[in-house]
C-alpha cells in the first residue's frame, strides 16, 4: 500500500512537469520514459520468464517502421502508434513460434540475429522504406514546447503501461507459469503447464509497448534509418537496465532505467568519445557487484538482517 | 565454367572463415562461453599485421605466429582476470559481459587506430595464375591453405598433446577432468588464449583480404556464428565444413542477390538452421 | 474396461530398442509394480506413457481414449500423475507454492484460494505441513520426494507413476512412504510404481510386470513372478528366489 502512495506522488510529479521543465530537461524525461518501457517489457520473457531475449531491437525497429510508413500515408498519428502495437505483437508471437523452443546461447543469438535480418530487409526494400536514406516523418502544426510535452506525457503513458503489465503479470496465471518455467521447464510441463503456449504469450507481450515505443520515437525525431532503430544497443541498453534494478522484480528495470540513464547523460556530457567504452566499464561492474540487481542487493541485506536478529522464517506456523 | 570459378572463390574464402570459426567454437564448445570479442581479436591480427608490414617489412603470413601469440596472451589474461570470475553464471551473464568487454575493446581500437580502413598494398604481390580457364587468386589461395594447415595443426594439438586432452576432457565433463586433477580455470584460460590465437592469425591471413577496421569486428563475429552454426559445434571438422559451405553459399548468393548482401544470406541462413537444425551439418549437438 | 492399456508399444532411440513390443493392461484400483535390471526401459515406459517421448510404434490408451503423441501438459490434464527419480521440484518457490502449480495448471481450478486449499489440503497428506514456507531448494531429500508426491496428488490423478520414490531413503521414510502409497492407493486411485527394493514390491503390489531389455518378459502376483524362471534369471538371482522359496514354505 505504501508502495503505491509514492508511486502515485511520483507519477503526479513527472505528470506536472512540462509545466516548469525547459525542453531539455522533458527530453530527457522522455528519454527515461521510453528506456522504461524498454527495460519493464524485457523483463517479462527476460525476468519472469528466463529466457535471454536479444530482439528488443528487432521490435522496436518494426515498430519504429511501422509507425513512419503508415504516418507519411496520412495515417494520424495516436492510430500509426497503434497499429505499430500490433503489427510488432504479431510478428512477435510468429517468431515466438519459430525460436522459442531454442534454450540458451541459441535462442540468444536466433533474437538478436532477427534483428540485423530486419536491418537489411528494411535497408533494401527501399520503395517501401526509403532504404539506407531513411523516412521522413511529416511535421506537426504544433509548438516546440506543446511537442516536447506531448511527446512526454505520451511515453510517460507508455511506461505507466508497462509497469502495470508487469504488475499484471507478476499477479497473474501467466506470470506464476513463466516463473515455473523459468525454474524447471520439464516439470512446468508436467504439472500442466503449456509452455509453448505461456512462453509466446509472454514473447508478444514483451513487444507489444516496445513496438509502440519504437512508433513514437520515430514521431518524435521525425526522422529515422535502418542502423538508427535497430541498433543492437537498443537489445543490450534494456537487459543491462533490468538487471542493474534487478531482473524479476517489478520496478527493478524503471529503476534500473532511471540510474543507467544519469550515468548515460553524465558520460555523454563529459566522456563523449570513449562513451562506449565506459558503458561496457558499467556493464562489467554490474555483472561483478551488482549480478541481482539493486533490489536483488537490498532483499539480501534485508535476508541477513533478519537472520542476524535471531528469528528464522517459517518456523511459526 | 562460371560455376566453377564461383565455387573456387566461395572455397577460398570458406578456408578463412574457418580459419575465423574455429577459434571461437572451441571456446563456445569448452567454455559454454560465446565470445563477443572473437571479431575484434580478429580486427586486432590484422592490425598488427599491418603494422609489421608497414614498419617492419614482414609479410602477413609470417606475421602470423606474432598476431597469434600476442592475441593468446590477451585472450589469457581477459579470460584470466575477468570471465573465470563468472563462469558458472547463466547464458545471460556471460554474453552481457563479454559485449560489455567488447565495447571497451572497440572503442579503445577506434581510438588508437581510428575507424578509417585500411589495407595491404603489397610490393611484390603473387597475382593471379590462370589455370584451366579459373582464376587463382594466388595471395588468397595461400592464405586459404594456410588456414586450413592451422586449423589441422589445431585439430592434432588437441588430439595428441596433453594440454590438449585436458581440453577436450574438460569439454566433456568438467567436474570429471577436475576429479582427475586437471586445473579446470587454467585450462579455460588456455582455452581461451587458444581462441584468441586462432582469431589473431585468421586476422594476418585476412588482411589482404578484407579491409583492415575496427568496424568490421560485428562483420567476424557474424561469420563465426554461422559457421559454428552450420558445420555444428565443439568440433573441428565442423569450423571447416561449415566455413567451406558458407563461403560457398555466400559466393554464390553474391551472383543472385548482389555482393552486398552477403551478412544478411548468412544471417537469414543462420535463423533458419536454428529454427529448423541447430545441430548443423555435422549434426554434433553442442552445448546449450 | 482397462484404465491403461499399451498395445505392442515400441521406443528406439537411434539403434537402441528402448522399448520392445509392450503389451500392458492396468485395471483401475490395481497397484501395479514394474520392476527389471538397470536399463530395462522402466522410466522410458513411465516417460512413454506421460508423453515425453512418442512411442515409435504401437498405442496408448487411458481409460479407452487414444493419448500417445499428446504432449505431457495434456496429459497431465486428463488425470495421468508421475513423479520422477530424480525429484524435480521448484527451487525458488515455497512448497506451498509448489503444490499450488498443479492445482491451478493441471486440476485447472481457477480460484485462486481454491488451489490454495487444494495444496495445503495434499500438503497436510504426505506430512509436509511444518515446511510449508520453506523454499524446495532447502528441504532434506525424503522432503522433496514427499513434495513430488503432493504436487502430483494435487493434480487429482486417477493414475498415479511413481518412479523409484524410494532412492536414498532409510528405512523409516521408507515405511512411511508405503504406509502413504496405500492410503492414496485406497482412494480409488491406479498405482504403477517402478521399484527396486523388493520387500517394497512384494508387500505393496497386487501384481507385478517385469522388464528386460525393454521387452515385457513376465507378469503376475509376487509370488508368480518370484519362481518364474525367467524373471529369476534375468533379475532376481538364483540365491534369492531360493531364499523366498525359504520363506514361503514357512
Amino acid at each position: 500500500m505504501r508502495h503505491l502512495l509514492i508511486l502515485a506522488i511520483l507519477v503526479i510529479a513527472m505528470g506536472l512537469l512540462p509545466i516548469f521543465a525547459s525542453n531539455y530537461t522533458l527530453r530527457l524525461g522522455t528519454m527515461f520514459a521510453m528506456y522504461a518501457v524498454l527495460a519493464q517489457s524485457w523483463n517479462i520473457i527476460g525476468g519472469f520468464a528466463g529466457y535471454p531475449s536479444f530482439s528488443t531491437a528487432a521490435f522496436f525497429g518494426l515498430g519504429a517502421y511501422t509507425g513512419a510508413i503508415l504516418q507519411t500515408q496520412g495515417v494520424p498519428m495516436p492510430i500509426a502508434w497503434i497499429s505499430a502495437c500490433l503489427v510488432v505483437t504479431i510478428f512477435a508471437a510468429c517468431l515466438g513460434i519459430a525460436i522459442l523452443h531454442l534454450k540458451g546461447h541459441y535462442f540468444a543469438i536466433a533474437s538478436l540475429v532477427v534483428a540485423e535480418v530486419l536491418l537489411e530487409i528494411t535497408t533494401s526494400w527501399t520503395d517501401l522504406t526509403g532504404g539506407g536514406m531513411g523516412i521522413n516523418l511529416p511535421i506537426l502544426r504544433i509548438s516546440i514546447e506543446a511537442q516536447a510535452s506531448l511527446f512526454y506525457w505520451s511515453m510517460l503513458l507508455l511506461a505507466l503501461l508497462a509497469l502495470g503489465l508487469n504488475f499484471w503479470v507478476s499477479k497473474s496465471r501467466i506470470g506464476f507459469a513463466l516463473r515455473c518455467i523459468r525454474q524447471n521447464e520439464d516439470a512446468s510441463a508436467m504439472v500442466g503447464i503449456n509452455t509453448t503456449f505461456f512462453k509466446v504469450v509472454g514473447f508478444a507481450l514483451s513487444a507489444v509497448l516496445v513496438g509502440g515505443a519504437g512508433a513514437m520515437y520515430a514521431s518524435w525525431v521525425f526522422y529515422i534509418e535502418p542502423p538508427d532503430v535497430y541498433s543492437v544497443l537498443t537489445s543490450v541498453k534494456p537487459i543491462v537496465m533490468a538487471l542493474l534494478g534487478g531482473a524479476g522484480t517489478v520496478f527493478g528495470p524503471i529503476i534500473g532505467a532511471a540510474i543507467f540513464l544519469t550515468m548515460e547523460e553524465f558520460v555523454w556530457r563529459s566522456f563523449l568519445s570513449i562513451h562506449a567504452a565506459v558503458l561496457g566499464l558499467i556493464i562489467v561492474g554490474l555483472i561483478f557487484f551488482l549480478p541481482h540487481g539493486i533490489l536483488g542487493l537490498l532483499s539480501d541485506i534485508k535476508k541477513k538482517s533478519i537472520r542476524k536478529r535471531g528469528s528464522s522464517p517459517g518456523v511459526e506456523e | 565454367m562460371l560455376t566453377a570459378q564461383i565455387l573456387l572463390n566461395g572455397i577460398v574464402l570458406g578456408g578463412l572463415y574457418a580459419c575465423i570459426a574455429v577459434g571461437f567454437s572451441l571456446v563456445w564448445g569448452v567454455l559454454n562461453v560465446i565470445n563477443i570479442l572473437h571479431g575484434s581479436f580478429v580486427v586486432l591480427g590484422s592490425y598488427i599485421a599491418y603494422f609489421a608490414y608497414t614498419y617492419l617489412g614482414i609479410h602477413p603470413y609470417l606475421s602470423v605466429p606474432l598476431s597469434g601469440i600476442i592475441l593468446f596472451f590477451v585472450g589469457f589474461a581477459i579470460q584470466r582476470g575477468v570471465i573465470n570470475r563468472v563462469i558458472a553464471a547463466p547464458v545471460l551473464t556471460t554474453l552481457v559481459l563479454t559485449f560489455g568487454l567488447e565495447l571497451i575493446v572497440n572503442n579503445a581500437m577506434i581510438i588508437g587506430f581510428s575507424a578509417d580502413y585500411l589495407s595491404i598494398n603489397l610490393q611484390n604481390p603473387l597475382g593471379s595464375k590462370l589455370i584451366g580457364g579459373l582464376v587463382l587468386p594466388l595471395d588468397r589461395l595461400v592464405a586459404m591453405l594456410l588456414a586450413i594447415i592451422l586449423t589441422v595443426i589445431l585439430y592434432y594439438i588437441l588430439a595428441r598433446s596433453r594440454i590438449g586432452r585436458a581440453i577436450v576432457a574438460v569439454r566433456m565433463d568438467a567436474e570429471a577432468a577436475a576429479l582427475m586433477g586437471v586445473e579446470v580455470k587454467k585450462i579455460y584460460a588456455i582455452t581461451f588464449g587458444i581462441g584468441a590465437f586462432m582469431a589473431g592469425a585468421a586476422g594476418s591471413l585476412l588482411s589482404l583480404v578484407f579491409p583492415i577496421s575496427p568496424l568490421n569486428g560485428t562483420e567476424f563475429l557474424g561469420i563465426a556464428f554461422v559457421v559454428c552454426v552450420l558445420g555444428g559445434l565443439g568440433s573441428i571438422s565442423g569450423a571447416i565444413i561449415g566455413g567451406l559451405a558458407l563461403g560457398a553459399i555466400q559466393s554464390f548468393g553474391a551472383l543472385w542477390f548482389g555482393p552486398e548482401h552477403g551478412l544478411t544470406i548468412a544471417f537469414a541462413l543462420l535463423i533458419l538452421l536454428l529454427i529448423f537444425k541447430p545441430t548443423g551439418i555435422m549434426g554434433r549437438k553442442g552445448y546449450e | 474396461m482397462s484404465i491403461l492399456e499399451l498395445r505392442g508399444v515400441s521406443r528406439r532411440f537411434g539403434g537402441l530398442d528402448a522399448l520392445a513390443e509392450v503389451d500392458l493392461s492396468v485395471q483401475p484400483g490395481e497397484i501395479v509394480g514394474l520392476i527389471g535390471p538397470n536399463g530395462a526401459g522402466k522410466t522410458t515406459l513411465v516417460n512413454v506413457v506421460t508423453g515425453v517421448y512418442k512411442p515409435s510404434s504401437g498405442s496408448i490408451h487411458f481409460n479407452g481414449s487414444k493419448i500417445d503423441g499428446l504432449k505431457p501438459y495434456q496429459i497431465s490434464r486428463i488425470g495421468v500423475a508421475r513423479t520422477f527419480q530424480v525429484v524435480q521440484p521448484f527451487p525458488e518457490m515455497s512448497v506451498l507454492e509448489n503444490v499450488m502449480a498443479p492445482a491451478i495448471y493441471a486440476a485447472g481450478l481457477k480460484n485462486i484460494e481454491e488451489a490454495r486449499e487444494k495444496a495445503l489440503e495434499k500438503i497436510e497428506f504426505v506430512g509436509l505441513g511444518v515446511e510449508v514456507q520453506t523454499m524446495a531448494s532447502q528441504l532434506t531429500l525424503a522432503s522433496r520426494k514427499r513434495l513430488e508426491l503432493a504436487k502430483s496428488l494435487a493434480m487429482n490423478p486417477q493414475l498415479l507413476l511413481l518412479d523409484e520414490v524410494n532412492a536414498g531413503l532409510n528405512p523409516a521414510e521408507i515405511d512411511k512412504a508405503l504406509e502413504l502409497i496405500r492410503t492414496i492407493a485406497s482412494s480409488g486411485v491406479t498405482i504403477i510404481i517402478i521399484e527396486h527394493l523388493m520387500k517394497v514390491v512384494l508387500s505393496l503390489c497386487n501384481r507385478i510386470v517385469v522388464l528386460h531389455h525393454g521387452a515385457l518378459i513376465a507378469e503376475g502376483t509376487p509370488k508368480e513372478i518370484t519362481t518364474d524362471p525367467r524373471v529369476v534369471q534375468a533379475y532376481l538371482g538364483s540365491r534369492y528366489a531360493d531364499a523366498q522359496q525359504g520363506n514361503l514354505n514357512d
